[in-house]
């Protein structure tokens, strides 16, 4: 039956013992997240960002000890795999059931088999969006509606998520970090000593399991005393005005939208206090909950995340460090009042610059010719006709059929519901088994992840930068406003002064894509290298998560003067080595070339020529034929 | 043997229906929750888009209708909760039972408020051939869906800018027509299925398909809050209400109690509250001013000024009814500029500015909701 049952089952057998949280060494600040979990399970869920091989899997799953037990149950640990399916998640019709008897109930999924206790997820990151999206729900909810294949119940999911997800992985959805109760990264590694320590521990848990356990019980259950000590006290716990003002405004400098995180924020102040004993909430306990509920939730990406942040918030607020540009409209307004104004760093005010006319008929034009195979255009935007690309086997399943065109699997609901009707005329072998005739069989068609991602690397140095941002965000915007019909994303890169910067992850939003390209620095020398390999980072990630097309838009004038080391040696070099890998690894690419008049020396035409792509020399906006470019022909 | 597949969900896995947060312990967000209320008045507006930030009370508002809902009549054991007084909507067993003379048996009950989980499959949704029935019994039968359930009542579907796009076409046929038609696994059904559509989600997820935008009667953009004093209230309702959501609902009740009566009394009054032919004029001027397609712009703003009029107690819809709800009825409808820096908010105010020019009393604050 369930195959997770079966792998638990298992790993009581062979292991039978969980690595004790308290042998756990070093860690100290995700090791006091879980304790904060543990103490007030209303925070939800904990997400631990650390390179791979440094325990998250073991820190995850040594929580539940913490727990306090009924009888002398543990909770519930259920892990989640990451190719989980929607049913396996959520639960539906037991097929098997069905199957045997011809009768229905519900197969539970892992949500229901976490209920009271503990879902882990490895590398959440990595998890399909929309069941991510799904999954917050029933967090927020604490049960799960079941509508599939003949199955209407709701079923309780009340559980806490202990989840992680490797640093320099796949970045966290946005929408994921703020439902999120505490986020924690260790910022120190460890020292030798520690390391030292850890093997050793290592060595004795896989030799001797069962004394290693049983050499850290007491500190085991002390631990677990101390979070139901630290529980009975929460209620007690008070917080004063004051202080939730202060955590309110650190929300707001950072650009947290809603109030989710800052209602996370003063319970993990409250549960801090609870457990270090105290009955009131110190600025010690707000530090803490401003260091691992709003500050990883301030930026974008994970990685800024580690940064140490652990000052207070009044202590925020003098604080003159340039808030991160990918927030809300209004930070991003505060933003331009508190931001350093250095010379050269000159925010362009794209928003009140001309639009090319092209635009503007481009997209109330009747005709289009950027369909791809699969997906037809129809002519008028009110009556469109979408032809999606069915795959065989990879996607989300969407329909049945009784004739595939290859092998796939078997889709048993609909097969069963094909069978149905015909159970009296079949003959009767003397039980209730049901009856299914080859003819019966219905296979599933899935949706295969479609649209492509359009990663345009745009060069935001100098002053023609200007120039080359309207163009970049006429042609991102006039992509993503037909993205509700392909599901494309696009993504931005913007290279000046020694790096190349993420302005956009991936991402269908106009909203954002606007908000990205408006506030953007430019000025400064002209690192193309660091923008290509950035480019190439992200089509690696892209195509790991699915995404097979991914064409990469270059906007620049082609005289690169600064190296990845950030010297002005090897130029030449490093960009022939990046742009020969694009090209081995068959990525799409098109070089718009926006050097101005005829002083051109033709660096552009050579990096096009480089990366085996296509060349476009466009020194003035038109995003016509830039959309043309870049969609109708982006097929090499 | 068999077993009722609601008693196999009775197993200890069941569910209780959750404690919805009171609506008038909503802090701020006034524009959604006249949306809301207005929706609730006429179902003819044609429903809610909310689009907005995370965790500003989207879902929580949605999900606190149900509390403010009067209680309507219905035909007494109709699957579809059909309406005794609207001969014209029955379903197909009700017309049989109205043939055979008698009055239909009436009943009343709750206005149903139906989730549309992202994980829902199609044949839960329009409802599907009864497969239990079919293989212990042989007998092919219609087990109703969502659509179903959903008849003269709200479908709520949360971060729908992700819903799937076959799912999305089946939604957008039965809202256009009132009818669900199944034709599917030698099923053959077609029933009534009326429903207000309440979407939510974050405009950072994707765009919506413009005609499921369009579909939307009213759309608002819920933006965070920055007044410190409302976000430290937000957070200690939230707390008083997960501590003890009962005692909280309690303190709360009066204020129900008065925006539940309110909303009663104006479903009343709608039909006798007039819109004279000025006010419509200056509904059409207002949508060839701001270029928009079709007339569902028009129509939407005609039912929300007249829902508004009627809720804030007035027999006729003046000015400000109008001002008011043009954003909203309009704000979707406007042709999408990419390149746009004024918003489509600001740019419909600007133009009911000039349209209602001085006559209209600057400064009259809309009442507050409860």
């Amino acid at each position: 039956m369930p195959s997770t049952k079966l792998r638990q089952n298992l790993q009581q057998q062979t292991f039978g013992f969980t690595y004790p949280f308290a042998a756990i060494v070093g860690m100290p600040l995700t090791k006091r997240a879980l304790l904060l979990l543990a103490v007030d399970p209303l925070l939800k869920s904990v997400v631990i960002a650390a390179a791979s091989g440094s325990a998250k899997s073991v820190l995850g799953r040594s929580i539940a000890e913490l727990f306090p037990r009924t009888g002398n149950a543990r909770p519930p640990f259920v892990e989640v795999p990451v190719n989980v399916t929607d049913e396996k998640l959520f639960g539906g019709l037991d097929i098997e059931y069905a199957l045997s008897t011809g009768s229905r109930r519900v197969e539970r999924g892992l949500v229901s088999r976490a209920d009271s206790g503990i879902l882990y997820v490895d590398n959440i990151s990595l998890l399909e969006p929309r069941l991510t999206n799904q999954l917050l729900t029933v967090i927020d909810q604490g049960r799960y509606q079941i509508e599939r294949e003949g199955i209407s119940a709701a079923v309780k999911a009340d559980f806490v998520v202990v989840g992680s997800f490797g640093l320099g992985e796949n970045e966290l959805h946005r929408g994921l970090l703020e439902r999120i109760g505490l986020i924690v990264s260790e910022p120190n590694g460890l020292t030798p000593d520690e390391r030292t320590e850890l093997l050793r521990r290592q060595d004795q848990f896989a030799r001797d399991p069962g004394s290693f356990v049983q050499r850290f019980h007491e500190e085991t259950i002390r631990a677990r005393k101390l979070v139901q000590k630290a529980r009975k006290r929460l209620s007690t716990v008070a917080i004063v005005d004051e202080d939730r003002k202060r955590l309110s405004e650190a929300a707001l400098r950072f650009g947290i939208t809603g109030s989710r995180a800052e209602i996370f924020a003063v319970r993990a102040a409250r549960a801090n206090a609870a457990l270090s004993g105290r009955d009131a909430v110190t600025d010690e306990d707000l530090a803490l909950a401003v260091q691992i509920t709003l500050v990883p939730k301030a930026l974008t990406e994970p990685k800024s995340g580690a940064q140490q942040d652990s000052r207070e918030p009044e202590a925020n607020s003098n604080d003159d460090r340039p808030p991160q540009r990918d927030q809300t409209n209004s930070t991003a307004q505060s933003t331009e009042q508190l931001s350093p104004s250095a010379i050269e760093d000159l925010v362009i005010d794209a928003r009140n610059s001309e639009i090319p006319p092209d635009l503007d008929e481009l997209l109330r034009s009747k005709k289009n010719n950027y369909g791809r195979p699969g997906t037809r255009l129809a002519s008028s935007a009110r009556h469109q006709i979408i032809v999606r690309t069915t795959s065989e086997k990879r996607g989300k399943h969407i329909r049945s059929t009784s004739s595939p065109k290859s092998k796939t699997s078997i889709d048993l609901f609909s097969t069963l519901v094909e069978a149905a009707p015909h159970q009296r005329s079949r003959p009767e072998p003397g039980n209730n088994r049901v009856r299914i005739e080859k003819s019966d069989l219905r296979f599933k068609q899935f949706k295969q992840k479609d649209g492509s991602l359009f990663i345009f690397v745009v060069d935001a140095s100098g002053s023609m930068a200007l120039n080359r941002m309207n163009q970049a965000k006429g042609a991102l915007v006039s992509l993503l406003q037909r993205s509700y019909l392909n599901r494309d994303k696009v993504a931005l890169i913007a290279f000046r002064k020694n790096g190349a910067e993420i302005l956009l992850p991936p991402s269908q939003s106009v909203a954002l894509a606007k908000r990205a390209v408006d506030s953007m620095p430019v000025g400064g020398a002209t690192p193309l290298a660091a923008g290509l390999v950035a480019a190439l980072e992200m089509v690696r990630r892209a195509r790991q998560s699915g995404v097979a097309h991914t064409p990469v838009v270059v906007f620049t004038d082609g005289r690169a003067n600064v190296g990845l080391t950030g010297s002005q040696e090897n130029v030449r070099d490093q960009i022939e080595q990046i742009a020969t890998e694009i090209r081995r690894r068959g990525i799409p690419t098109v070089v718009i070339d926006t050097h101005l008049k005829f002083t051109s020396s033709g660096e552009g035409e050579r990096l096009a020529n480089l990366l085996g792509g296509r060349y476009s020399y466009l020194p003035r906006a038109d995003v016509k034929s830039l959309v043309n470019l870049i969609r109708g022909d982006d097929r090499i | 043997m068999k077993t009722n597949p609601k008693s196999a969900a009775k197993e200890k896995i069941e569910a209780q229906q959750p404690t919805a947060y009171p609506f008038t312990a909503i802090v701020g967000q006034d524009d959604m929750k006249l949306a809301l209320i207005l929706n609730v008045i006429d179902p003819h507006i044609g429903g809610v888009l909310v689009m907005g930030h995370r965790g500003t009370g989207k879902s929580t508002a949605v999900r606190g209708l149900a509390g403010l809902l009067p209680d309507v009549e219905k035909v007494k054991a109709c699957i579809y909760g059909c309406d005794p007084s609207s001969v014209n909507l029955l379903c197909d067993d009700c017309r049989k039972r109205m043939r055979t003379g008698k009055a239909l048996p009436r009943i009343t009950g709750q206005v149903p408020v139906v989730d549309l989980p992202l994980g829902a499959t199609e044949d839960r949704i329009c409802g599907t051939i009864d497969i239990e029935r079919a293989l212990t019994q042989g007998v092919k039968s219609f087990e109703p869906g969502l659509l179903a359930k959903a008849n003269r009542g709200f479908i709520y579907i949360d971060e729908v800018n992700l819903l799937e796009d076959h799912l999305v076409d089946v939604l957008l046929d039965v809202a256009a027509s009132g009818r669900n038609i199944v034709e599917r696994e030698g099923i053959s059904v077609a029933h009534p299925a009326r429903f207000v559509l309440v979407g939510s989600g974050n405009p950072e997820e994707g765009e919506l398909r413009p005609q499921l935008l369009d579909r939307f009667g009213l759309y608002v953009e819920i933006e965070t809050i920055y007044d410190l004093d409302d976000r430290v209230e937000i957070v200690k309702r939230r707390e008083r209400f997960e501590v003890d959501p009962a005692g909280f609902l309690k303190e709360q009740e009066p204020e129900q109690k008065k925006l539940r009566l309110k909303i009663a009394k104006a479903r009343e009054s709608l039909e006798a509250t007039i819109i004279d032919k000025a006010t419509l004029r200056q509904i059409a001027e207002l949508c060839v001013k701001l270029k928009i397609d079709g007339h569902r712009g028009e129509l939407t703003m005609m039912r929300a000024s007249r829902a508004l009029a009627v809720f804030e107690g007035r027999k006729k819809v003046d000015d400000s009814d109008v001002e008011r709800v043009a954003p909203m009825s309009l704000h979707h409808r406007l042709r999408k500029d990419p390149l746009e820096s004024v918003g489509s908010k600001a740019k419909i105010e600007k133009e009911v500015e000039s349209l209602f020019g001085d006559k209209r009393q600057k400064t009259r604050k809309v009442q507050s909701l409860a």
